[in-house]
């Protein structure tokens, strides 16, 4: 279960990334997600989308409100156990957010590496999954020469490949065609069929009517749409 | 694991480090060496200086200063400096001293002897023309010059350590600011702070440890060079302690530059959520 109790954020004019008295960019969000649920996240630019997705993924912490996840209070959480709980949730980002000295075989096994799994299971792992994904030719490239649909595949390869309790995604299909896009979708249904909770921001409105889910929408920061 | 999972290779901003270490290491090479032999040639000096006792007399009492000595508890048979010798080892400073009314009298310490003063009052009671020298007064300013040598190698060897820690800092805040991305996405994948600065600090040991080896390599051939011309003044050599404390110089860059970078990499983690 993910519940969102209360939950306002502000960032702090004076600062990227820092949180302070800016009007609130989420304002008293609440709902909840049963574990294994499957939603859309609406909105307008600027709606707080992105902001929303980067607390789920535990890069920010809110002001007010419960954020709770797997049984843990993550807005209270100590600080040195929020990384074993961030190795349960995948994030597939807008930007990719690739690390750019390594692989695309690198990028997609840090995080099981990171999780201390054994180098022969995560050879083969990441290699059944970059080929399923189409880079089976690519592992050793590096992402400055993927192209942007490589580089989306690579990011979300990374996000799924330690099979996370809790999956989000900004835009994943923004750089993708219309096939490999569809893939993706499976790909998302299938780990959800699997119990992984999925939460996906998209501005495409075609997607969600080939795939119907419950919703959630932002405008200006607020729910104004809870799934339910 | 990827063998730089952050790209601290391609951060560049230690790049300076080894050869700041290193000339900081040479620094420390030389300051402990300096220290050691001076500790070691006093010591020489001193055990030389305080194991004989001498006596100024005139020609006329040597011989009643000589029975006296003979009776006096932890000294040993006293034996009367060749005045022809004396005369020419004085003679650059003092000019021709054949006619100076004085004999010396060398007597060594065997056991325990009384100090300078209860020795000339002792020897003035037979021979009243008689004056001590117990040398420990040289024994003293000896020391005293050791120990005020080897505080100034203590302070040149602190300095040395401060500049090597404050190189490893600003190195390592220089990698931090570059990789903040990395860090980021690693971070975001659940690397903890210990991973993340474990990783900055193997690295800053490796570099930190390389520059002390460069230094100390340089250094060898500078302190086998004072160890021959102190060779005269101290004949068993400069103490063993120089070459056992070399090695360690190394070692201590190694352990310095892995503890700094963890401390600045674990600070500079608490910002991030």
């Amino acid at each position: 279960m993910l519940l969102l109790d209360g939950i306002c954020l502000r960032y702090d004019p004076a600062g990227p990334g820092r949180l302070g008295a800016a009007p609130p960019a989420l304002d008293r969000v609440s709902f909840a997600v049963p574990s294994g649920g499957y939603r859309w996240l609406l909105g307008p630019s600027g709606a707080g989308k992105s902001t929303l997705l980067r607390l789920l993924h535990l890069a920010l912490r809110p002001q007010q409100g419960r954020l709770e996840f797997l049984g843990h209070d993550l807005a209270r959480a100590r600080r040195d156990s929020l990384p074993r709980l961030r190795r349960q949730i995948g994030m597939v980002f807008q930007d990719f957010r690739l690390l750019p000295h390594l692989t695309a075989f690198e990028n997609v096994a840090l995080p099981l590496r990171l999780s201390g799994r054994a180098e022969a299971a995560i050879r083969t792992e990441v290699i059944e999954l970059l080929a399923w994904v189409g880079l089976g030719a690519r592992l050793h490239d590096r992402p400055a020469t993927l192209s942007g649909g490589e580089q989306q595949r690579v990011a979300i390869a990374r996000a799924v490949i330690a099979r996370p309790r809790l999956l989000l995604a900004d835009e994943p299909t923004g750089n993708l065609d219309d096939a490999q896009a569809e893939r993706l979708m499976q790909l998302l249904r299938e780990m959800n069929r699997q119990g992984t909770t999925v939460i996906v921001a998209t501005h495409n409105t075609s997607l969600i009517d080939r795939h119907p889910a419950p919703v959630l929408e932002l405008q200006a920061g607020r729910l104004v749409q809870d799934g339910t | 694991m990827a063998r730089d999972p952050l790209g601290l290779d391609r951060a560049g901003a230690d790049r300076a480090v080894p050869w700041l270490i290193g000339a900081m290491a040479f620094l420390a090479a030389l300051a402990v060496a300096g220290a050691a032999a001076c500790a070691g040639l006093a010591g020489h000096w001193q055990a030389g200086v305080e194991r004989t006792v001498t006596i100024l007399v005139s020609p006329a009492e040597q011989e009643r200063a000589l029975a006296r000595l003979a009776t006096i508890p932890g000294l040993g048979p006293a034996r009367v400096l060749d005045p022809a010798l004396l005369a020419r080892v004085l003679q650059p400073w003092l000019g021709d001293t054949s006619t100076l009314p004085v004999a010396v009298l060398e007597a060594p310490i065997t056991g325990p002897a009384p100090d300078a003063p209860t020795l000339t009052t002792l020897l003035q009671a037979t021979a009243p023309s008689a004056t001590v020298e117990r040398d420990d007064t040289w024994a003293g300013r000896l020391s005293q010059m050791a120990l005020a040598l080897q505080a100034v190698a203590g302070l040149v060897l602190g300095l040395v350590s401060a500049v090597a820690m404050g190189v490893t800092i600003v190195a390592t805040r220089g990698a931090l600011a570059t990789l903040r991305p990395s860090i980021e996405i690693a971070h975001g994948l659940g690397a903890t702070d210990g991973f993340i600065a474990g990783r900055f600090a193997r690295r800053a040991m490796r570099r930190a440890g390389l520059g002390g080896a460069l230094g100390t390599l340089f250094a060898v051939p500078v302190v086998a060079g004072l160890a021959i011309a102190a060779a005269p003044l101290a004949p068993a050599g400069l103490p063993a302690i120089i070459w056992a404390a070399l090695p360690a110089i190394p070692l201590l860059c190694a352990a310095l530059g892995w503890a700094m970078a963890h401390r600045t990499v674990r600070r500079w983690l608490r910002d991030l959520p």
